[in-house]
This record gives structure tokens, C-alpha cells and sequence, in this order.
């Protein structure tokens, strides 16, 4: 069988079209700055922290991975959000998150739809009766890893100063074809 | 924006000649699909933000960085369907996984479980049948992303 994607843009896109007005969001504003994605919605809403594996097949690890797996954003009415990005440089939320494994937070930041796909870029995030932090977790994890405040300047360009990835572009190249003897 | 995006797409997926192809005997998990997906590993905020250039070699070193922060990865398959890594050869540890940050940029041919969620596809990838390396030579057109060196 072969997969026959030609009617599943407009289908996808009109099933977007549908989640985005399915999210629940708080009446309360957000507080996110525009990053002037595609279809961009701010957004502050509720939902419990997940692995992502365990709400689609049932493999539960108490500690939801432990910063290892896929995380998401799941809602009361049983809507998965797909938090994509934080609010760091080249940084996902898996490090905002996992604190709250299997807990109640709410997150502000931004929906954005494309090719039919909604994701969220979490760019606060506050646990049930705490405060709000902004979602800078793999940074400030990188910098307290290395004895470095989070706004050094080598942890704010981190991943020009990243140990594996310094070691993975000597050997690949910047183009990833290095061994192809092609270098910029 | 949107325009350079489906060009992209366009361009990845008639410069590399991706096939999606068909799915072998159902085993998978329950509530998923097997299938098989030819396609680039790729940074999934990058490439759906429109952010910069985001496949090929041209964004290759900044598909590294993302994978290695932890920004989930995807394949940008034939369909120019995206495909959320969700599991690397049955091992669910995915984010900041030097396994997958290795083959960012690569052509790869994986089969896996497919679970469609929320207009997410997210795939659960039980063997990489064969890794072709990069294919996209996109830095020939794009430079690197972003902004050079």
C-alpha cells in the first residue's frame, strides 16, 4: 500500500484549523513577545505535563523519562500540544518541563500553524501555586553544569562552546559533508 | 514566507528523489500505523517556523545545535509530510540523544509506528533501514544558516 498523501494537506490544514480553536486558553493575556511565526496565536493556557510516548502508546515511566523523552502539553478536554521550543537560543522546553512531570502548570507563549501543523513555543511557564519563570531551562542547566552563570557570555552562545557539538562539527564539518572533502 | 517554505519542500523533495513507500504487514503498537518513510532528518522548529533556510546542508550545523538543546527532530518525508521523531530504534530517549544529533541532514530510509495526534505526526522509528548520508547540497544555493560562519 502506498501512502496517498495528495488530499492530506487540505485535510490536515482544516484539522488545524480545528485544534487551534479547540486549545483551551485562559481569559487571561498573555504576556508572549511575537516572533512573527506563521500563523502566530498568542497564547496562556493550563494543561499537565506528559511524555508524549505514554498519552500515545501507553509506556509510562513514572519520571516521564527524565528529561530523555518527548514531552507534552496535555489539556483537560484531552487536546496534546506540542511544545516545540522555549524561549532560549537553539533550545527545546524538555528542561522547562520535566520539573512538572505529571504536573499541572500553565504556559504563555506561541502557537503557530504550518503545513497543516500546530506546535507551541513555551516562553513562561508556572506550576500549580508558584511563580512564573521564563523558559531558559536548558541554558541555565548547560551554565550551572559548567560552575557558569546562565548570562555568561559563553552559556548565552552555548552552542558555540558545547563540548559534544564542537566534537561532532570537527568530525562532520559545518556542512556535515567534511567527509566528502567539501568544507565552506 | 510561506511561498519559501512549500519551495523548500518542493526543492528537498525533487533534488533527492524521496519516496515514501509502502507499509509491510501491520505489527504495529496499537492505536499506530507501520510505515515506512524515506526522507531528511531535519530541525523541526527550523523548517516549521520559516525561521531561516532549514534543510540541507546549509542548515546543518544549526540542525546540530537545535537536537543537541533539545529541540525535537523530525524527517521531512516524500509526502513533505513532517514526521516527530518519538523513538530512535525503539529507544523513547530521543531529546538531546547524540544517536540522533549524528544524523541530522542525513537521507535516511527508517520504518516505524506512526501515531497521528492533534495535526502531529509522530513517529515511533523501530529501524533505520539505510542512512544515505547528506544528499542536499542546499549551501551551494543558501550559504550557511544562519548568518554564515
Amino acid at each position: 500500500m502506498t501512502r496517498m498523501p495528495s488530499h492530506r494537506p487540505f485535510v490536515r490544514l482544516a484539522a488545524a484549523v480545528a485544534f487551534v480553536g479547540a486549545v483551551t486558553v485562559s481569559g487571561i493575556a498573555s504576556a508572549a513577545n511575537s516572533w512573527g511565526l506563521p500563523d502566530e496565536v498568542e497564547a496562556r493556557f493550563d494543561a499537565t505535563v506528559t511524555d508524549v510516548l505514554c498519552v500515545l502508546s501507553g509506556d509510562c515511566p513514572e519520571d516521564c523519562g527524565a528529561g530523555s523523552r518527548l514531552l507534552g502539553l496535555l489539556q483537560e478536554d484531552g487536546t496534546l500540544v506540542l511544545p516545540l521550543k522555549n524561549a532560549g537560543p537553539f533550545t527545546g522546553p524538555t528542561a522547562d518541563l520535566i520539573p512538572f512531570c505529571n504536573q499541572r502548570v500553565t504556559v504563555d507563549g506561541l502557537f503557530t500553524t504550518n503545513y497543516g501543523i500546530t506546535t507551541f513555543a513555551v516562553q513562561f511557564v508556572r506550576p500549580e501555586g508558584g511563580k512564573w519563570r521564563g523558559a531558559n531551562g536548558f541554558v541555565r542547566q548547560w551554565a550551572k553544569e559548567r560552575g557558569l552563570e546562565a548570562k555568561d557570555k559563553k552559556a548565552r552562545r552555548w552552542m558555540r562552546n558545547d563540548e559534544a557539538i564542537l566534537e561532532l562539527i570537527e568530525e562532520q564539518g559545518v556542512l556535515g559533508l567534511k567527509s566528502k572533502g567539501i568544507t565552506p | 514566507m510561506r511561498l519559501r517554505g512549500l519551495a523548500a519542500a518542493g526543492m528537498v523533495a525533487g533534488a533527492i528523489g524521496l519516496a515514501a513507500v509502502a507499509a509491510p504487514p501491520a505489527q504495529a503498537t496499537e492505536g499506530a500505523e507501520r510505515i515506512t518513510v524515506t526522507g531528511e532528518v531535519i530541525d523541526s522548529w527550523c523548517y516549521l517556523s520559516e525561521i531561516m533556510w532549514a534543510t540541507g546542508s546549509a542548515h546543518h550545523r544549526c540542525a546540530v545545535w537545535c537536537a543537541r538543546g533539545g529541540v525535537p527532530v523530525g524527517i521531512l518525508g516524500e509526502d513533505d509530510e513532517v514526521y516527530v521523531l518519538l523513538m530512535l530504534e525503539n529507544d523513547p530517549g530521543v531529546i538531546g540523544n547524540r544517536a540522533v544529533f549524528r544524523m541530522q541532514t542525513n537521507e535516511v530510509v527508517v520504518t516505524g509506528d506512526l501515531y497521528q495526534r492533534d495535526s502531529v505526526n509522530y513517529l515511533a522509528v523501530s529501524e533505520i533501514v539505510e542512512d544515505h548520508g547528506i544528499v542536499n547540497y542546499s549551501h551551494e544555493e543558501f550559504d550557511i544558516q544562519p548568518g554564515g560562519l
